[in-house]
């Protein structure tokens, strides 16, 4: 009479969840483990010729966004500490001067409705400056904007120049990519 | 109350402990095999984007003490142009990242880059680390 269908020592009716959380625990620890060993970085264009003598056409020249990093304002030629770059770092971004706190703010604004092709930062930086601090600003500048590409300046004189002479002005050094 | 004969219905972890602990002494001995060139401390910077690795990537490294290296092979600074036009002749569509070190200057990494422009590369990446948010 009834239908008792689980009798004495009846069927477990469950399913073993038991193997599925071994193998899901192995694969989260196996992507723990990888993911802070992936590969990041930052990727530069570095002109292929020395173009320096002419500068470029006047419809280019206030498209073109130079970031100079100068020792006298951002004194960063020794290797940063955990805390990072001391916040009065000031970097020039076409001459105008930009607090380093303020950076990604500015070039999201400079950088706003441009075209792909025309989101490029060029990257004076003294050669003086520690690698680590200058990957650092760069990395700020970056923060604003999205897929924003790194272009290389090969004359150190672009970092210096602060624009006051405005002597530079013009002869602004930057090849066409 | 249980019966003599009764059921345990713990999970039996052993088994559980066993792979988890295999697997972890599996990578404490691979991982520091896993790293590619010479070891630099390698700046650190906030948002680095991924950069995934390609099969014909050429990973030049400069440790502190200005040292060049190319993937496994160790060199003056003299030799590394020609090297480095070596791997470029060889194959021109390879992509070059460099490993700087984090205590050099940017000239020393500039300098680098511009023997690998030299060679005939277009863009190099900078290889940086993710600062750890702890």
């Amino acid at each position: 009479m009834g239908m008792n269908v689980g009798g004495g020592g009846g069927m477990v009716s469950d399913i073993n969840v038991t193997p599925l959380v071994d193998v899901v625990l192995v694969l989260l620890i196996i992507f723990m483990v990888i993911t802070p060993l992936s590969q990041m970085g930052y990727d530069v264009n570095i002109p292929r010729e020395n173009v320096m003598a002419t500068p470029p056409p006047p419809d280019q020249q206030n498209k073109q966004v130079i970031l100079a990093i100068n020792a006298r304002e951002c004194d960063v030629s020794s290797p940063v500490g955990p805390n990072g770059i001391r916040p009065d770092c000031t970097v020039r971004i076409n001459k105008e001067a930009v607090r380093l706190a303020d950076l990604p703010r500015r070039t999201t604004e400079i950088f706003k409705g441009r075209k792909a092709e025309d989101k490029v930062i060029f990257l004076a930086a003294e050669e003086k400056l520690n690698y680590e601090a200058v990957m650092q600003i760069l990395d700020r500048a970056k923060a604003g904007v999205e897929d924003l590409q790194v272009g290389i300046v090969t004359d150190e004189r672009l970092a210096t120049s602060t624009g006051e002479a405005g002597a530079a002005a013009g002869a602004v050094a930057v090849p066409a990519l | 109350m249980p019966k003599s004969g009764s059921v345990r219905s713990d999970i039996n972890v052993t088994p559980l402990v066993d792979v988890v602990l295999v697997l972890l002494i599996i990578f404490m001995v691979v991982t520091p095999m896993l790293q590619k060139g010479a070891a630099v401390k390698l700046p650190i910077t906030d948002e680095p984007p991924k950069k995934p690795d390609e099969k014909s990537q050429i990973i030049v490294a400069v440790t502190a003490d200005q040292t060049y290296w190319i993937e496994k092979e160790r060199m003056p600074k003299e030799a590394f142009p020609s090297k480095i036009q070596e791997y470029f002749d060889r194959n021109p569509q390879s992509t070059v990242v460099i490993k700087g070190d984090a205590r050099l200057t940017y000239g020393d990494v500039k300098k680098a880059m511009m023997e690998v422009k030299k060679a005939g590369f277009s863009s190099v990446g900078l290889i940086t680390e993710k600062r750890q948010t702890s």
